[in-house]
C-alpha cells in the first residue's frame, strides 16, 4: 500500500491516529503559550501582599479552579499521547496503536479524576 | 516534527521524558494539595526557594520546559511553512521569545534569592501540616526546621511543619511574632509554650 507523497499530510485523515495527533498538537501549543501568564503571575512574588492578593482571587473563584483542572487535562492528554508516540517510534507494533490510544485515554481519565478532585477541593 | 534532524528529534524526546518527572513533581508538590492550601503561598514558595535543591529543580524545569515547548513549535512551523525567508523569521521570533521567557524565569528566581538574603522583617508564621509531601520532602533533606540554621535573621511565613517541629520553633528565643490559625486547643497550647520561654 502506498501513502501520499506529502509526508506530513498522511496523518491528517480521520481516525484514532488523527484524533490523537490533533489532541497532541493542540495541547502542546496551548501549554507552550501558557508559560507566559504563569511566569507573569510569579513575577509578583517580589511583592508578597500583591502576590497573595492575586492568589486569593485564584483560590476563591471556582472558574479558575476548574481552569486549573483543564490545564491538568491538557498536560495529561499531551504527556500520555507523547508516551504513546515514543513507544510506537521505539518499535512497538503499529497494530497496537489504537489499543495504546485507548490505554492512554483510560490512564489519563483516571489521573484526571484523581488530580482534579485535589485541585478543585477547597 | 519529522523535519528537525536527528539531534533535534532526539532532544525533543529526551526533554519529553524529563518533563514527565518534572511535571509530576511540580503538580504533586504545588497543585494537588487543594486549591486553598499553603503549597503555593508566598511563604511556602520562599521556603522551598531557600533550598538549593529546589532552586536547581526550578532552573532545570524552566529550561527543559521552554526547550521542549518552543522546539515543538518550531517543528510545527517547519511542517507547514515552505518559504525559507518566512521560516527564518519564525525561527528568530521563537528563539527570541523563548530566551526572553527563560531570562524572566531566572530573574524571578534571582529576585527571590535577594529577598531571602535581605528579608524585610522577621516573622514566623507556622501552619501545622504533618502530612503534605513537600513537608516530607523537606524533612528528607533535613530542611524541615528552617529556623535552626546559620541564617538567624531570616523571615519565615506560612511554612508547613509537624507538631513537634512547631514546638521547637515556638520556643526559639528569636521568635518575635506568632500568628496561628487552627483549633483552640492547639492555639492556646502554642501560646503557653511561647510565653513560658
Ligand atoms: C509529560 C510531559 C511531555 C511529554 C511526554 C511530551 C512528549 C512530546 C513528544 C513525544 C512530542 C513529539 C510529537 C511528534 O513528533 O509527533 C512533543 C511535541 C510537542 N510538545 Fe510535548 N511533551 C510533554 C510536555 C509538554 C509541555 C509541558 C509542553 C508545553 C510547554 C509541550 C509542548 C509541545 C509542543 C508545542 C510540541 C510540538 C507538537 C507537534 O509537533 O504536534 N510538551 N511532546
Amino acid at each position: 500500500m502506498r501513502y501520499g507523497q506529502k509526508g506530513a499530510q498522511v496523518r491528517r485523515r480521520p481516525g484514532t491516529g488523527f484524533l490523537a495527533f490533533i489532541l497532541h498538537r493542540g495541547s502542546g501549543i496551548i501549554l507552550a503559550f501558557f508559560i507566559l501568564p504563569h511566569l507573569y503571575m510569579l513575577y509578583f512574588l517580589k511583592d508578597p501582599a500583591r502576590y497573595e492578593a492575586i492568589r486569593g482571587v485564584f483560590i476563591n473563584r471556582m472558574a479558575v479552579r476548574l481552569a486549573g483542572a483543564g490545564l491538568l487535562a491538557l498536560v495529561l492528554a499531551h504527556g500520555l499521547n507523547g508516551a504513546r508516540v515514543m513507544l510506537l517510534e521505539a518499535g512497538a507494533p503499529s497494530r497496537l496503536q489504537k489499543a495504546l490510544f485507548v490505554t492512554a485515554l483510560i490512564i489519563g481519565l483516571l489521573l484526571l479524576a484523581a488530580g482534579a478532585r485535589l485541585m478543585i477541593a477547597a | 516534527m519529522r523535519n528537525l534532524g536527528a539531534t533535534g528529534f532526539f532532544l525533543e524526546r529526551a526533554s519529553a521524558i524529563l518533563l514527565v518527572f518534572l511535571l509530576a513533581a511540580h503538580f504533586i508538590v504545588i497543585h494537588f494539595q487543594g486549591a486553598g492550601e499553603d503549597a503555593w503561598s508566598h511563604g511556602a514558595i520562599f521556603l522551598r526557594l531557600s533550598s538549593p535543591l529546589w532552586l536547581v529543580f526550578y532552573i532545570i524545569f524552566l529550561s527543559v520546559l521552554l526547550y521542549h515547548g518552543f522546539y515543538g513549535l518550531w517543528g510545527i512551523a517547519v511542517e507547514y511553512v515552505r518559504r525559507v525567508s518566512l521560516l527564518a523569521a519564525i525561527r528568530a521570533c521563537l528563539v527570541a521569545v523563548s530566551l526572553a521567557l527563560w531570562a524572566s524565569g531566572i530573574f524571578i528566581l534571582a529576585n527571590s534569592q535577594m529577598l531571602l538574603a535581605n528579608p524585610p522583617a522577621l516573622c514566623y508564621k507556622c501552619h501545622a501540616r504533618g502530612s503534605i509531601p513537600s513537608y516530607r520532602a523537606m524533612r528528607f533533606f533535613g530542611l524541615h526546621r528552617p529556623w535552626q540554621g546559620a541564617q538567624t535573621e531570616r523571615a519565615l511565613e506560612n511554612f508547613p511543619a509537624s507538631g513537634k517541629d512547631v514546638e521547637s520553633a515556638v520556643t526559639d528565643p528569636r521568635l518575635k511574632v506568632l500568628s496561628f490559625t487552627g483549633s483552640a486547643t492547639v492555639g492556646w497550647g502554642l501560646k503557653r509554650l511561647a510565653c513560658d520561654k
